[in-house]
């Protein structure tokens, strides 16, 4: 039963990579997955090559990096303080702000896209990249998740922090902020993913020009558009990938005390071998 | 004794960087949504009362499309709840598995829907005048390869929190593994089962994306949803009735999701 479940879970990854295996095969053929010809041809560059040529897609690639990149980093910030502030702000206020937070995140984007549409033609932020990450920046979806991520640090960490300082933001940038960095990587990632996925804002806030790939990508029907999707993918596999290992590496380095205990340990095997050794 | 609102200026300093952003790009957009819904149009601003969800709810096109939205969510709501709970079982079942469960799982959430997109719309020939069926299921798997991972992962994460001294005590009482799901594991994650459905309902009314991406802006019928109708309106300068579909859509959404909060609260996993 149990040999049975493991082939199951197998097969259900397998499942789950399977879309991404068939568009990395497809990219290096000549004729994709075309719809008559359904096997692939012989293995080639050709998709690659006329993708790299394409001067206008790889233009839409640079909007794409302007809007992702923009919204990270002047996210993140708004992610880490916004969500410092829920936390650590006892008004009452807060609490309905922070349930205000969560319906909006949990709304679709139709349901303020006429609102948001007149006020940017009147800031004058209509047509520009601006615009879009804007938007970003504050998706009430940073500030949460930083403040759920503070909520499993014990407050007895702050108290202690206080004998020491009297300022809470200088505590936390010092001393909460660092444990949290897995979290943080974590949350990066989403907020890039998210940039890099974006259809509805551009759509609606940036004149056709201005569109980043993932609208641009939809329109293309050429010989390259596989390559395309397989090139727009790999930021986030990359981003993925550079996570994964350094969070094993860190895990096998493992917590100051442990590396601690560890050299002590072999200091200790050390000092056995050479008595051993001088008592032979 | 009551704490300070904030011990140093830095504190008060963050609040006023997310207030007016939030307020700005979220919470005054939704209030002037509502109040466009009871106008004449966006520009002339005449008080209409509710005459335009009247309008709403004898237009075809907008029926068709709640309609559909109401039957493709819960039919994906339906397979996606099943398909996240036989995961998470069999994630907490393989803990070893666990580590590369969650790097796969997660993945296609990651993965820009328009490169996904590109194959899907190849196997289920989307770009063709497909058959409703085909085009549901186009739909429908690709929503569920997207956004079941996560959930999965979260309750295998919360099986495996379970004190495991409890299930060997039941077993060792005799009860079945049936008995042991439904008496003592089933309780213990109702938490999490609605952060899971609020999680699929969140993902479902965003799915206009990816159903933009797999069919364009006309669809067929069988897969023609709110949102289209609302994105058609837009285009039409309407917007009157793109906001009184939004206000009805986010009333809609909000009863569902206050339904599973209260039970997420009740069992603690959110405060």
């Amino acid at each position: 039963m149990k040999r049975i479940s493991v082939v199951l879970l197998h097969v259900i990854f397998f499942l789950f990579l399977l879309p991404l295996l068939i568009l990395a095969v497809a990219s290096f053929t000549e004729d994709g997955l075309s719809q008559d010809q359904g096997v692939f041809s012989r293995l080639t560059f050709q998709q690659y090559r006329v993708f790299f040529q394409n001067q206008e897609l790889l233009l839409r690639f640079r909007n794409s990096a302007l809007l992702a990149g923009g919204s990270l980093l002047a996210g993140l910030p708004v992610a880490i303080l916004g969500g410092f502030w829920l936390n650590k702000s006892h008004c009452r206020f807060v609490a309905f702000f922070r349930l205000g937070m969560m319906v909006s995140l949990l709304l679709p984007v139709q349901s303020v896209m006429v609102p948001v549409f007149r006020f940017a033609r009147w800031t004058g932020l209509y047509g520009r990249p601006l615009a879009v990450i804007l938007m970003q920046t504050f998706l009430p979806l940073g500030p949460l998740t930083i403040f759920f991520l503070l909520r499993t640090i014990p407050e007895e960490q702050w108290e202690a922090g206080l004998l020491d300082c009297k300022s809470y933001l200088r505590i936390f940038i010092r001393a909460i902020l660092p444990q949290m960095i897995p979290g943080v990587m974590i949350l990066c990632l989403f907020l890039f993913a998210e940039a890099w996925n974006l259809v509805e804002w551009p759509l609606i806030l940036l004149p056709e020009d201005m569109w980043p790939a993932s609208l641009a990508l939809n329109d293309i029907n050429g010989q390259e558009s596989h390559a395309a999707s397989v090139c727009y993918c790999l930021p986030i596999l990359a981003a993925s990938g550079l996570m994964a290992v350094g969070g094993r590496k860190k895990r096998n380095e493992g917590s100051p005390l442990r590396k601690k205990r560890v050299f002590l340990d072999k200091r200790r095997k050390k000092r056995d071998n050479t008595e051993q050794r001088l008592g032979a | 004794m009551k704490k300070p609102a904030f011990r140093s200026r830095g504190a008060g300093l963050a609040g006023w960087i997310l207030i007016p952003g939030i307020l700005a790009c979220y919470f005054l957009p939704l209030t002037m949504t509502f109040g466009y819904a009871t106008m004449n149009t966006a520009f002339d601003r005449q008080f209409v009362g509710l005459e335009n969800f009247r309008y709403l709810l004898s237009n075809r096109y907008f029926i068709l499309g709640a309609g559909n939205l109401l039957s493709i969510g819960a039919e994906s709501f339906t397979l996606g709840m099943a398909t996240m709970l036989g995961l998470g079982f069999l994630l907490y079942s393989h803990p070893r598995l666990m580590r590369r469960g969650i790097g796969i799982l997660l993945l296609p959430m990651l993965i820009p829907s328009v490169s996904a997109i590109n194959i899907w719309k190849v196997v289920f020939h989307t770009n063709t005048l497909m058959p409703g069926a085909n085009a549901r299921l186009a739909l429908i798997t690709l929503f569920l390869w997207q956004h079941t991972g996560i959930g999965a992962i979260l309750l295998a994460l919360v099986l495996r929190n379970l004190p495991g001294e409890m299930l060997d005590a039941a077993a060792l009482e005799g009860a079945g593994r049936l008995r042991i799901f439904f008496h003592i594991q089933l309780p213990n994650i109702l938490g999490v089962l609605a952060m899971d459905s609020i999680l699929l309902i969140m993902f479902f009314l965003r799915i206009f994306k990816e159903s933009y991406l797999l069919f364009g802006q006309y669809p067929s019928e069988d897969v023609y949803l709110l949102q289209h109708y609302m994105n058609h309106q837009y285009l039409k300068m309407n917007f009157q009735h793109v906001a009184a579909s939004a206000v009805l859509l986010a009333l809609f959404a909000c009863v569902g999701y206050l339904a599973l909060y209260r039970l997420i609260r009740r069992e603690g996993i959110l405060v």
